[in-house]
């Protein structure tokens, strides 16, 4: 028998990313920048 | 000792299934023995190492825990945490396009040409900063009607709330883009504040330009590409939505074709890609399933695509306490599609929040509602968006499935492999 964690949040994206699956109706859309130390 | 009643099962090939677990925050794998046992109860014949794994992930708990009270809790922390805030500020309601389908168009009192003033903004900035004096971080979004209508607030906003917050801030635009390669030479140094600003394109040229177009139904594709072009060639990144209707979803790659063709710099594009039109909605199955394949045709072709599918266990920011939407003239709404609906208003930056108002918002959750309580997508969209539920009953609740609910296996399974493509996504213990 085994287990396999392939994903743990230590923190829920809502506060950067307010953003439903599906924004239909909410404009807000939020991308993910890999290279975020360029822009802060 | 039982099963968590929060905890699903997803079987993923032959051997194996997926373990998804919201209260946690964790997805896992398993293989089909030890599926098997946990299923029959048997736990006395689960390794010992194992059983503690899964007792210490919550998998399996004692008979007198009371998960859903857990969960519970764990929304209330999430919804009143503040250490990050976002305030979205309409600058105003003016706009010089005319888009279809706009949601402005469908609230008449919406179409006022009217800008944020001065007063209004110093109000914002004070009810902002004393929100956020102690969060460690603070965005603001600049929304409209069309923000670059009102420069003159967007630049003394920015100005101001910088000097206030410093390094802690950060600003985003979103516009619809025809104006900004008229304005780049005189306020590039403030796009190039903007961690994203977010613009619309709907297609090739004949599409979009049927969409969204001026007044008199004048063509809009290729300033706004110009102008997307001139910020990617700046690298500033830009958030490149597109508002899709099933019947047009065959033309999407021709816009990457004038994206290639103009070449822009992919690094600085991302894709996202939304159906926001009411009658898309009974299309939601089929959407389910071509926006999956949308999706891998435009990462195959080299571009960033926005994958709208991660765990979320608060639907989004209206029902928290770390994020506002404040309107031209200082009204405080909780999401931006409700807008312009008085009866939904929380409060001004003028008077403050009214609590009475704000805990319409604060107490729904997802646990209320059975549907959203005993569905596996439960930590992943938190229950949906209130916006749509409250268009299509009128009533403000949760328990309107987005469209990867439709296709969930498919979008669980695509989660996963990303999660392991991006380690920073996924922080495993």
């Amino acid at each position: 028998m085994k287990i396999e964690t392939v994903y743990a949040t230590t923190e829920d994206t809502v506060s950067g990313c307010q953003v439903p699956p599906n924004f239909y109706g909410c404009p807000n859309l939020c991308i993910t920048i890999d290279d975020e130390e360029e822009f802060v | 000792m039982r099963l968590n009643k929060l905890v699903h099962f997803i079987k993923n090939g032959e051997d194996e299934y997926i373990v998804i677990n919201p209260l946690m925050g964790e997805v896992n794998i398993i293989d089909s023995e030890l599926y098997e046992t946990i299923v029959s109860g048997n736990f006395d014949m689960i390794p010992r190492e194992i059983l503690e794994i899964l007792k210490d992930h919550l998998v399996l708990i004692q008979d007198n825990y009371d998960e859903f009270h857990s969960y519970e809790n764990l929304l209330k922390k999430l919804k009143f945490d503040t250490s990050f805030q976002t305030f979205t500020i309409l600058l105003t309601r003016s706009c010089n396009l005319e888009c279809v389908y706009c949601y402005e168009r469908t609230n008449r009192s919406l179409l006022q040409r009217k800008h944020m003033d001065k007063h209004v903004a110093d109000k914002t900035i004070d009810f902002i900063n004393e929100r956020a004096h102690d969060s460690k971080r603070v965005k603001v979004i600049f929304y409209g009607g069309e923000p670059l209508l009102n420069t003159t607030m967007l630049t003394y906003l920015t100005d101001r709330l910088e000097h206030y917050h410093d390094q802690k801030i950060i600003f985003e635009l979103i516009t619809n883009g025809y104006l900004v390669k008229d304005l780049w030479e005189k306020y590039k140094n403030y796009f190039k504040k903007f961690k994203q600003i977010q613009i619309t394109l709907d297609g090739p040229p004949e599409i979009h330009n049927k969409l969204r177009p001026l007044p008199g139904k004048l063509p809009t594709f290729e300033k706004i590409l110009e102008g997307i072009k001139l910020l990617t060639d700046n690298k500033i990144h830009v958030a490149l939505r597109s508002n899709l209707y099933l019947k047009y979803l065959n033309e999407y790659p021709r816009l990457l074709d004038e994206l290639e063709k103009y070449e822009v710099n992919k690094k600085y594009i991302h894709l996202g890609i939304g159906f926001v039109h009411p009658d898309e909605i009974r299309n939601y199955p089929t959407i389910s399933k071509k926006f999956l394949n949308l999706y891998y045709y435009a990462k195959n072709r080299g571009f960033n695509v926005l994958f709208q599918f991660h765990m979320q266990r608060v639907p989004c920011g209206a029902v928290t306490n770390n994020s506002f939407v404040i309107d031209y003239n200082g009204d405080i709404y909780k999401c931006w599609g409700l807008v312009g609906f008085k009866q939904l208003k929380v409060g001004s930056v003028q008077e403050g929040i009214s609590e009475r108002a704000h805990r319409k918002f604060l107490d729904l959750s997802p646990i209320n509602n059975p549907k959203c309580r005993d569905c596996p997508m439960l930590g992943f969209c938190g229950g949906g968006c209130l916006y749509n539920s409250y268009l299509n009953s009128g009533e403000l609740n949760l328990g309107f499935c987005p469209f990867p609910r439709y296709n969930f296996e498919e979008y669980l399974k695509l989660f996963i492999k990303e999660s392991k493509n991006n380690p920073k996504r996924s922080n495993k213990p």
